[in-house]
């Protein structure tokens, strides 16, 4: 998918509207196959997923600056040994997503400005052929945006010292693994809070959070797929016709 | 109607989002057109730059905006 299509007449407003699905699986252990009923969580849920995420990822941050930890290594493995170079690669790696994130933000294309009523037939295809353009236009704006960034960022990691690079470093994969900390703790509590055991969307089907965080892996990661393949992304929300001007 | 969705707080929030979306373009559709905020804005998903946006159009930076206006109406608009 294009970084931001603007094309509005490609949106099928039915899929807002498969918020919910049932999903048949066969848990490890069990003989028989499970019926699983799966409905979009309301906001309530998706803050409340928010806050609960944003608490395990502040955990695990504090456990990760805390040199005395004794899981720390199984996460940040001894780096000292590696040559600069190869620091500033993997820190440039790691801090990709935030620059991208960075470059998004900064990145104005203006949009093609729609024809008035009167327009003329070739005036239509006009900005029908800059609507089909746009996502390209925009794609490379960003990649130009985002090549100068780590231009930047090489340059000023290759002036500090190495120790200073393995403390970034060190930081930049804390960020990482936080993140993704952050969205499974996310992806967990709204496929939980999300998972029923009937089409009437009552009872959830796990006892609790830590019922579902206990499950089989294999089945967890089912429901987790399944779930979001009913969430509408923010992408295409936008271009949804009840959500335009 | 979905009879399953017997709360508020049952309405996925795919839906509660375009419905406040809509009702935010609505608002801002109140606006001279000079001074609505562009797409790119509107979309952002960042409230910051529509604030921005908002406060510069309308000129509320560095201004008291409570307790200083007052709304006029013609005696002819009150009705009894």
């Amino acid at each position: 998918m294009s970084l931001t299509n603007i094309e509005k007449n490609d949106v099928d407003i039915s899929k807002l509207f498969a918020y919910k699905s049932e999903i048949t699986i066969l848990p490890p252990g069990l003989e028989r196959p499970v019926v699983f009923y799966q409905r979009v969580v309301g906001d309530s849920i998706q803050g409340q997923a928010k806050v609960y995420a944003l608490r395990k990822g502040a955990e695990l941050r504090e456990n990760l600056r805390n040199p005395k930890w004794e899981n720390k290594k199984a996460y940040i493995p001894n780096f000292s040994k590696m040559k600069k170079d190869e620091v500033i690669n993997i820190i440039v790696a790691l801090s990709l997503q935030e620059l991208s994130i960075e470059a998004i933000n900064e990145t104005q294309v203006t949009e093609p400005k729609e024809p008035d009523g009167n327009s003329t037939l070739e005036e239509q295809e006009n900005y029908q052929k800059e609507i089909d353009d746009y996502p390209d236009r925009y794609g490379k704006q960003v990649a130009k945006s985002l090549e100068t960034k780590v231009d930047v960022l090489k340059k000023a990691l290759n002036q500090v010292s190495k120790d200073l690079l393995i403390g970034k470093y060190e930081e930049a994969l804390i960020n990482q693994l936080v993140s993704n900390e952050f969205t499974k703790h996310f992806q967990d509590y709204v496929t939980y809070h999300g998972t029923f055991n009937s089409d009437e969307y009552v009872n959830r089907i796990f006892k609790s959070m830590e019922d579902f965080t206990s499950s089989p892996t294999e089945l967890r990661k089912a429901l987790i797929s399944n779930y979001n393949k009913l969430e509408l992304k923010s992408q295409d929300l936008k271009k949804l016709p009840g959500a335009m001007p | 109607m979905d009879k399953t969705i017997k709360d508020i707080n049952d309405i996925p929030h795919t839906i509660s989002y375009v419905i406040r979306k809509r009702q935010q373009i609505d608002n801002l559709s109140e606006l001279p057109k000079d001074k609505r905020p562009p797409d790119w804005i509107l979309w952002h998903n960042n409230p910051d730059k529509l604030t921005k946006w908002l406060d510069d159009v309308l000129e509320i930076k560095g201004k008291k905006t409570r307790g200083d206006s007052i709304l006029k109406i013609p005696k002819s608009e009150i009705e009894g």
